[in-house]
């Protein structure tokens, strides 16, 4: 071996090792901002806190979640799509792999909440603040 | 690109690093593609404008009349519109400011991030977008006119 090269053995071994991590970080890179669920994530974490928002104490709502549901499993996740943290006023919505979208609503309610994965449906139940009690979410 | 091998079956490393660098230039003109491509950003804040000023109506008029305390030094207006504190003040990301004028103004409460007043109305993607409501409450005994200023900008993270 010369002193300016290296074997043509090391040099190829490299440059495939290379070029595979570079195919595996590109792939992961944008996979998830090139497919629909990072666009449905934000539109339906922002749909929900709104619906949150908007709601009263006492009362209660049917969210349809067929197309996210056919969405999480068309990414194979299989994790809980939808949780509502009262804790911090979050909503968050995972609909592939990775951390989900997290969006904050504003008022105090305490949300009681259920997702049906059999009907397809996010139910969510509204309640004064003064009566929280902790563990009572469901999902 | 790759391997030129020299007469003697030998790589140079130079040719290895140059892919490498290749490599990283065509993957960030990807990734500025994709994102350029992709990135959306779902925009809910005059709607969470309104819902905050429809809030802050409810939480101080009852049945066409003032409700009763708002005058009252201690009236807490979050426990009165529901309101989280927490989010509104520490966020940053809203703004209310109510004003009760009976002939001059008789009470005011402002909370949230103070800047949105001079922001509010101008036109930029990154300035709030708000809400302002002006209520006339008549009776018998008095009159009082409501000015409500209510903004958001909470847009949440960029996908």
């Amino acid at each position: 071996m010369n002193k300016k090269g290296v074997s043509l053995i090391v040099s190829v071994v490299i440059y495939i090792v290379l070029f595979v991590v570079f195919i595996f970080l590109l792939y992961s890179a944008v996979a998830r901002p090139g497919s629909q669920a990072a666009l449905d994530e934000q539109t339906n974490a922002k749909k929900i806190a709104l619906i949150i928002d908007k709601a009263k104490p006492g009362m209660e709502a049917e969210i349809d979640t067929f197309k996210m549901h056919r969405l999480a499993e068309k990414n194979n996740f299989n994790g809980e799509i939808v949780r509502i943290d009262n804790e911090n006023n979050k909503v968050n919505v995972k609909l592939t792999g990775g951390k989900g979208y997290d969006y904050y609503f504003f008022v105090d309610s305490r949300i009681v909440w259920n997702l049906d994965k059999n009907k397809r449906l996010l139910v969510l139940k509204f309640f004064e603040p003064e009566v929280k009690t902790r563990g009572e979410e469901s999902g | 690109m790759g391997n030129v091998m020299n007469k003697k079956g030998f790589a140079r490393i130079d040719d290895t690093i140059m892919s490498f660098i290749l490599m990283v230039i065509i993957f960030v003109g990807i990734m500025i593609g994709v994102i350029l491509f992709y990135s959306h950003t779902v925009d809910i804040r005059s709607l969470e404008a309104e819902v905050l000023a429809d809030k802050l109506i409810k939480g101080i008029v009852d049945n066409g009349k003032l409700r009763a305390g708002v005058l009252d030094k201690n009236f807490d207006i979050f426990e009165s519109t529901g309101l989280n504190k927490k989010v509104i003040v520490d966020s940053g990301e809203y703004y209310f400011k109510v004003e009760i004028f009976q002939g001059e103004i008789v009470r005011k409460f402002e909370e949230g991030n103070r800047d949105f007043e001079a922001f509010c109305f101008l036109e930029s993607k990154k300035f709030p977008k708000c809400v302002e409501r002006e209520l006339f409450l008549s009776s018998y005994y008095e009159d009082y006119k409501i000015k409500i200023l209510a903004g958001a900008n909470q847009l949440g993270e960029e996908v």
